[in-house]
């Protein structure tokens, strides 16, 4: 294994990996493993990879295939996520406004359609193109751009209703009296 | 290109500016400069998708978390070798593995009956090495072994419990079950302790404030016993981090 590749490599794509991997999972100890597998996969088998600046889409590819090999193997269910998780992630800086953000996003992720889950993630990480999103995801291009469209859409829906909790619901109209 | 189909393209633009020299965008950017509402429209997407990507990355993974990934990456991989004793291995290993495969169908892993306890350690530090879990949290350790039913810590020596956690590992073997849990020093260094569930196989062992010790192949070693399990420290011959230093108070 090449020790000051590997270095920076995980230098590089831990955090973005390891929030992607939360985006997806919505758990923290799944959300620690999945980066893990993908940098031990690489040093076992990434010497294989001629191509080194394709190193960033392989360890995506990895740890998506990894996340969805897990979610066959324990058929996870939507309820599984880590609420406590979330409500205990740190965030840069001491501002607790940050935290919440992040947090708050998390959430909206969890509440979106799961098929748009992994490209919105990936967009929002800004460190892949459209195309390596295609890559890495295994779908074509312009699924890639319809699920991140349609994606936003139910990501802006959700915020808007959490920024307006009455936004959506149906407010009963008040008995008028007297007739 | 009409303002819907600009619209399906800009929305694949990233907001921190990257696909700005992508000709794929360049007709729909061109046309969101010259149509009002389409600009509107963009700037107000871009100004969301900024909002979204700065909170997602506001979240700081575990602060050790790349550390022991490094470690565990470095203790683990092998210089890559010729292919032909490979293929000579895997010839022999197919032979082998029938062999074991039948051998070990009602024991699980063999392991020599006459061997000392200093021995199955160093045995399975050399030719059973693996992880089942990559953890440095010791409850999800615990956790994971106690799931397989592998005996678990419970003491420790004082200044082992100040080393990272690598993982750990439990086998059902022809000696009884046993678990590993694997420890990473400052600078790198392993320190192996093994849990055999039986230590009334293992007579004479002392208890854990008076460990014996003793060197086997290329480990040093401290040995003793508690709660009715028995326990191997390791470190190799060669590492700073004697299994006596873990003792010292």
């Amino acid at each position: 294994m090449d020790a000051p590749l590997f270095q920076r490599l995980v230098d590089t794509w831990y955090d973005p990996l390891y929030r992607f991997a939360l985006s997806l999972s919505h758990n923290g100890d799944e959300a620690m493993d999945l980066p893990q597998q993908s940098f031990a996969r690489w040093a076992e088998k990434g010497h294989g990879l001629r191509d080194r600046s394709k190193a960033k889409a392989w360890l995506f590819t990895v740890l998506y295939r990894e996340f969805l090999k897990n979610i066959r193997h324990n058929r996870r269910e939507s309820t599984s996520s880590d609420q406590s998780f979330f409500e205990s992630i740190p965030a840069e800086g001491p501002t607790a406004a940050k935290a919440a953000e992040g947090q708050e996003v998390l959430k909206a992720l969890q509440k979106i359609d799961p098929v748009f889950c992994a490209p919105l993630s990936l967009f929002y990480l800004e460190s892949h193109s459209y195309l390596e999103i295609a890559e890495i995801l295994d779908v074509p291009i312009g699924t890639v751009m319809s699920r991140i469209s349609r994606g936003k859409k139910q990501l802006r829906a959700y915020l808007t209703r959490q920024s307006n909790p009455r936004l959506g619901q149906v407010i009963p109209i008040k008995k008028s009296s007297g007739h | 290109m009409n303002n819907e189909y600009a619209k399906a393209i800009l929305g694949s633009y990233r907001s921190n500016g990257q696909d700005a020299e992508d000709p794929f965008f360049a007709e729909a950017l061109r046309q969101a400069r010259l149509d009002p509402s389409l600009k509107k429209w963009f700037q107000e997407e871009q100004d969301f998708d900024a909002g979204i990507a700065r909170a997602l990355q506001s979240i700081t993974p575990p602060a050790d978390a790349k550390a022991l990934i490094i470690a565990t990456a470095s203790s683990t991989t092998r210089k890559r070798r010729p292919w032909w004793p490979l293929a000579l291995a895997a010839s022999l290993l197919v032979v082998a593995s029938v062999a074991f495969s039948l051998k070990s169908r009602s024991t699980g892993l063999a392991l020599p009956a006459e061997a000392t306890l200093a021995q199955l350690a160093t045995n399975l530090s050399e030719h059973h090495a693996s992880m089942g879990l990559m953890s440095s949290d010791l409850g999800r350790v615990r956790q994971w072994i106690a799931n397989r039913g592998g005996p678990l810590p419970d003491t420790l020596p004082p200044k082992l419990a100040d080393l990272m956690i690598l993982g750990c590992e439990t086998w059902d073997t022809s000696r009884g079950k046993v678990s590993l849990v694997c420890f990473v020093g400052d600078q790198k260094q392993m320190v192996h302790l093994y849990i055999f569930e039986n230590a009334a196989q293992h007579p004479g062992l002392p208890a854990i404030d008076h460990p014996q010790l003793s060197t086997e192949g290329n480990w040093s070693l401290a040995l003793w016993q508690n709660h009715g399990h028995a326990y191997v420290l390791g470190s190799p011959l060669d590492s700073d981090l004697s299994p006596e230093s873990f003792f010292q108070s």
